[in-house]
């Protein structure tokens, strides 16, 4: 447990020490905000016209705000999360790191699950950032609560389960572009999986890592989308481990 | 050397291989299961508990055709509804059919809109019309719609609506001439019911449990004999709707009167109906009075050829005119001017609202409807706008089949944003700017300062 902790703390100073998560913070934060303006002022000018509400009946906090909102910052985990975890394995490797850390007597299981907690660490920051906006939401609107909760579930899996390919694609290579183009890559197959087939009843649409997360963003939490995120994620750091195990007999 | 890579390496690919398999087991079983969490306030993904109790006591297996395009709200919003029913029973089978690419079966069912659902028992069938073409998702009550449908599909004795012949009726047969009653006919059968011609004449007493009377429009007079079968039948607690148009049917006018409603003598006149696509006869009605059979409903109607209703307070009996015309409409009873074509509204006329639809219930016993036109259900106007629901509605009603199980629609709470345009500014500059500003700067003072070191 407390190797564990070592190996967080030393991911986490690294993380801090060099700009890299700073400018991470610093676009996620603009981008979703950005986005988060312009659905709040979409529902503004919603609020105010009585032919919408004509059209459609509904004036829906839920699915005017915070659905799109958390539908965007869905895909700028898709193209951030790459970058956090690039470097996590890559980077030592490349800096002959590596072999210390793993001849140390430090268990590659430790090391792997303590690079994970770490990159997740940074990812619900992430989150709890983009929360100001929900919150200001709270304060002068009336979101579903309920459905908030379970839309940040479903991010929090998975943006873990993008972390998770993210680390077993830095355990292959050395460069770290490399192995940020290998996950982007992995994800934006299993993300645009889905659209090849219906989702649910085929192989393809259960594959695909965005039609489990629909369930959430709309407020119902499945045991299948959770399973499936679990699994990816274990699959992930299982991979991650065997291939870095692997290097000792290679 | 390459021996012992040769062994790790087949036991790293045999470890890889059985992580996947017990995980994709796993996820199979898992995806089977179907546990759910709703989180949301409304519950809008549970069904309700009455729900619940109908899926089960389904009996036989139940095989529901959705026909929706391939993608689409309303085909989402209901795949969300439907899953919580088919995973509560095995009973229900659900598949979905794209009429554009499957138009034989489309055609087998007279499907004619996307959103329209079959629910198929063995030889019976009801169809439900779930489009919403306000939201594009589905109907709010659409729960209500399918569940009282399933019920509906598994009660033991089918109800029965017999159409009165034997007075040139207008033909229950006739699917495409404008003023047949084929498409009505259709209607019926969808919602449930048998429809079957009945024949008084003949001698045959009225079948009073389970069926619903429906005399629509005769030409000629019904014999004494036949007043006093359909009298003694509606004592009795028969239930029956009238369709009587202007200048026909006095006799059955003086039997309804018995029962508190007034059919008076005259044709509805209403001018600003024209504005809306109906000629001066064809009033058009978008007030309904507050009734089981009007409740939720917010469909504009039109009664072509329509005279006027109206009820009288009796002991004992509800009674209630249901659908009013618009104020600019008038009661015209000077056909002589009428059938000139210069009638004009005088002084003496009754000015709008005119029921046009009005309904009593004698206790428990007999419901009667009565509405003062019959070609607001002929095949050429049955499917404008509300006609078709305000009319199976009613006949739901009086068979004793309103809110069999009624349901509170599931909707999302009215979302409202109280904030003024100098709060939004604030907002904005501070989680777009000075948040990030926040963070860049501290990022940069750290790394400046580790720097140094």
């Amino acid at each position: 447990m407390k190797s564990l902790y070592t190996i967080v703390k030393r991911e986490l100073r690294s993380y801090f020490a060099s700009p890299l998560a700073y400018i991470i913070l610093v676009v996620f934060q603009v981008i979703s905000a950005r986005f988060f303006f312009l659905y709040l002022q979409g529902f503004l000018q919603f609020q105010f016209d009585p032919s919408y509400q004509l059209q459609t009946g509904d004036l829906n906090l839920n699915n005017l705000v915070v659905l799109p909102y958390f539908g965007t910052i869905s895909i700028v985990l898709l193209l951030i999360v790459p970058l956090i975890t690039m470097r996590l394995i890559a980077d030592e490797k490349k800096n002959y790191t590596a072999e210390l850390l793993f001849t140390s007597p430090l268990n590659i299981r430790t090391i792997v699950f303590g690079k994970f907690a770490a990159s997740l660490i940074l990812l619900i920051i992430m989150l709890l950032l983009s929360s100001i906006n929900i919150f200001v939401l709270m304060v002068h609107g009336n979101p579903d609560f309920g459905a908030v909760i379970s839309g940040y579930v479903g991010l929090l899996l998975l943006g873990a389960s993008f972390l998770s390919v993210g680390i077993f694609a830095s355990s292959l290579t050395e460069n770290q572009l490399i192995a940020a183009v290998i996950s982007f890559g992995v994800l934006l197959v299993l993300w645009l999986v889905g659209a090849l087939s219906d989702a649910e009843s085929s192989v393809l649409g259960y594959i695909s890592v965005i039609n489990h997360y629909e369930d959430f963003s709309k407020g119902l939490i499945e045991l299948k989308d959770v399973v499936y995120y679990l699994s990816l994620i274990f699959l992930g750091l299982f991979l991650t481990y065997t291939s870095l195990d692997s290097e000792r007999w290679r | 050397m390459k021996r012992r890579r040769l062994i790790y390496g087949t036991n790293a690919l045999i470890s890889v291989l059985s992580v996947c398999g017990i995980l994709i087991i796993l996820n199979y079983i898992v995806f089977r299961s179907d546990i759910r969490i709703d989180m949301t306030e409304g519950k809008l993904f549970t069904v309700s508990d009455h729900t619940v109790g109908v899926i089960g006591n389904i009996d036989g297996n139940v095989e529901m055709l959705a026909f929706f395009k391939d993608v689409g709200m309303d085909r989402s919003e209901f795949q969300d509804l439907i899953k919580e029913y088919t995973r509560r029973s095995g009973k229900i089978k659900v598949r979905f059919i794209n009429p554009d690419k499957e138009p034989g079966i489309a055609k087998k069912y007279d499907i004619k809109e996307y959103g329209t659902i079959v629910l198929i028992d063995g030889e019976q069938t009801i169809k439900l019309r779930l489009a919403d073409h306000i939201s594009g998702g589905i109907l709010k009550n659409a729960e209500e719609e399918i569940t009282n449908a399933l019920f509906k599909l598994n009660r033991v004795v089918h109800k029965t609506v017999y159409f009165l012949t034997g007075h040139g009726e207008r033909d229950i047969n006739d699917e495409l001439e404008p003023e047949g009653l084929g498409v009505l006919k259709a209607a019926l059968r969808d919602e449930g019911y048998d429809v079957e011609e009945f024949l008084l004449l003949r001698g045959d007493p009225l079948p009073g449990k389970d069926s619903v009377l429906i005399v629509s429009a005769p030409k000629q007079a019904l014999s004494l004999k036949e007043i006093t079968d359909i009298k003694t039948y509606l004592d009795k607690g028969g239930k029956a709707v009238f369709l009587i148009e202007p200048r026909s049917g006095s006799e059955l006018v003086s039997i309804l009167k018995s029962y508190g409603l007034v059919i008076a003598d005259d044709i509805i006149i209403d001018p600003s109906s024209k504005l809306e696509g109906g000629g001066d006869i064809a009033p058009i009605v978008a007030e309904y009075a507050h009734h089981d059979i009007t409740e939720g409903f917010r469909f504009a109607t039109i009664f072509p050829y329509s005279r006027s209703v109206g009820v009288v307070e009796q002991d004992g009996i509800d009674s209630a005119v249901i659908a009013n015309t618009g104020e600019y409409s008038w009661s015209e009873s000077n056909f002589e001017l009428f059938d000139q074509g210069v009638a004009q509204q005088e002084e003496g006329d009754k000015k709008g609202p005119l029921g046009v639809a009005a309904v009593i219930e004698n206790g428990d016993k007999s419901r009667i409807a009565v509405f003062g036109s019959v070609d607001f259900v002929s095949n050429i106007f049955i499917d404008f706008s509300g006609n078709r629901d305000l009319f199976l509605n009613t006949v739901n009603w009086v068979a004793g089949d309103e809110n069999l199980i009624s349901i509170r629609p599931r909707a999302a709470k009215e979302g409202k944003l109280t904030i003024t345009k100098k709060q939004t500014n604030i907002i904005f500059f501070f989680t777009v700017v000075l948040i990030p500003a926040l963070i860049f700067f501290s990022g940069i003072g750290i790394w400046w300062k580790r720097r140094r070191l």
